[in-house]
């Protein structure tokens, strides 16, 4: 799905190709899959925190996606119903996962191309100074096993709206929860990590 | 911007907003798999492939179980009223060739033996079922050994007829009055209790 396109727009597309693929145009899922995988990947990233797991979960969600293709009737769009899919993959899967944790606050992870990188070496690459840069990452690392040990609910609403590809209502709607109840919990997870971050002597100014 | 500091160093709330979805979105920054589309349609198109061989193995299965069923309910429909009705002609299941070795192998409960030692009695057994139907000892008397024959046994007669007397009724009886008489309620005596508690106790 493009930066560009917007929600309805996209909305649109989705439910043409869907109506394509009911018709018996299998190639169209492929359309659907390429549209959607990124926002896929994520939720389920969200959720089972590996890489290698949440794309297990994407190629399982699309399948089933696409076995369950001619009960949808488009009463929600497309990408709802198949984030809806991909979330329950994905909690399954963090049910059987026990590494989670381990995996989720690993302090060097593997790009796409296979290469073990830093964030502090990320980071030293942007506009800032090395100090700020090197502060910054420490910060950030000590974060991430705060992040990693909140509460599901709010870990997963946190994630869920830090990813950028979901709105309020689709996390909610994943969720089965209203859309206030997302607010409150991505404001609660922010406020538990702002205390557990002052206990650790990051104090206000 | 607020400094953001290590251990014991001031940190602005907004800087620390900052922090969190940072840390978050390099929590999130992978890309999916290039090959996540490939991997699906060929998923797909596995399911289709056993489907469609599914289904085409299913037609071939019906076209045969399809008439060995049918075959196998007419075949069991000719042959159960036969099979009822030979049930009931059926010699004793030992066969009806040697009565004695009928009686050797015939159930504990339906060998009659004898103590004399002679003359030799010969149980004679006829039964439509495996359990003891009629036993017949030969005459005590003195009847010839004979192994081959098979005496048939008339069928029993059913017992007789019960006659059973027609039931009295029972005379009336005239039961006594049950009236109820009345009742006699003596006159009570009451008298005033001490006023004190101390008085009670020691009256």
């Amino acid at each position: 799905m493009t930066g560009t396109e917007t929600s309805d727009a996209a909305s649109a597309v989705d439910l043409a190709l869907v109506r394509r693929v009911q018709a018996g145009d299998a190639e169209a899922f492929g359309e659907l899959v390429e549209r959607n995988r990124r926002a896929v990947f994520r939720a389920a990233l969200a959720a089972v925190g590996s890489a290698t797991d949440a794309d297990d979960v994407a190629q399982e969600a699309f399948v089933t996606a696409f076995q369950k293709l001619h009960g949808f009737r488009g009463e929600s769009s497309f990408k709802t119903w198949l984030l809806a899919i991909t979330w329950r993959k994905a909690i399954d899967r963090r049910k059987s996962v026990t590494r989670w944790m381990q995996r989720m606050v690993a302090p060097a992870h593997t790009s796409e191309t296979g290469e073990e990188w830093n964030p502090v070496d990320r980071l030293a690459a942007g506009g800032q100074s090395q100090e700020d840069d090197l502060m910054t990452a420490d910060l950030q690392r000590r974060l991430k096993p705060l992040i990693a040990s909140l509460p599901k609910k709010l870990r997963d609403a946190l994630l869920l709206a830090g990813s950028g590809d979901h709105t309020y209502d689709e996390i909610g709607k994943l969720l089965q929860v209203p859309t206030g109840t997302v607010k409150w919990r991505v404001s609660e997870a922010r406020k538990v990590l702002k205390l557990k971050m002052t206990s650790m002597g990051y104090t206000d100014v | 911007m607020s400094k953001v500091g290590g251990r014991g160093s001031g940190i602005g709330d907004r800087a620390l907003d900052a922090a969190i979805d940072a840390a978050v979105r390099e929590m999130l920054d992978m890309e999916p798999a290039a090959d996540l589309r490939g991997r699906v349609m060929d998923r797909i198109d596995g399911l289709s492939a056993n489907s469609a061989a599914g289904s085409a193995f299913e037609r071939k299965l019906w076209w045969i179980a399809g008439p060995v069923a049918v075959a196998a309910t007419i075949v069991l429909a000719v042959l159960v009223p036969w099979r009822g009705a030979t049930t009931i002609e059926r010699p004793p299941s030992t066969g009806g060739g040697d009565t004695r070795l009928a009686v050797e192998s015939a159930p504990r409960p339906s060998i009659v033996t004898h103590e004399r030692p002679a003359p030799i009695h010969v149980v004679t057994i006829r039964s439509s079922t495996p359990g003891p139907q009629s036993i017949r000892a030969a005459d005590a008397a003195g009847e010839d050994v004979n192994f081959t024959s098979v005496e048939a046994v008339q069928a029993l007669a059913g017992p007789e007829a019960i006659a059973v007397q027609r039931l009295t009724e029972p005379s009336p009886r005239s039961l006594p009055s049950i009236e109820p008489a009345p009742l006699e309620i003596r006159a009570l005596q009451i008298s005033a209790l001490p006023e004190t508690p101390r008085e009670r106790r020691e009256e």
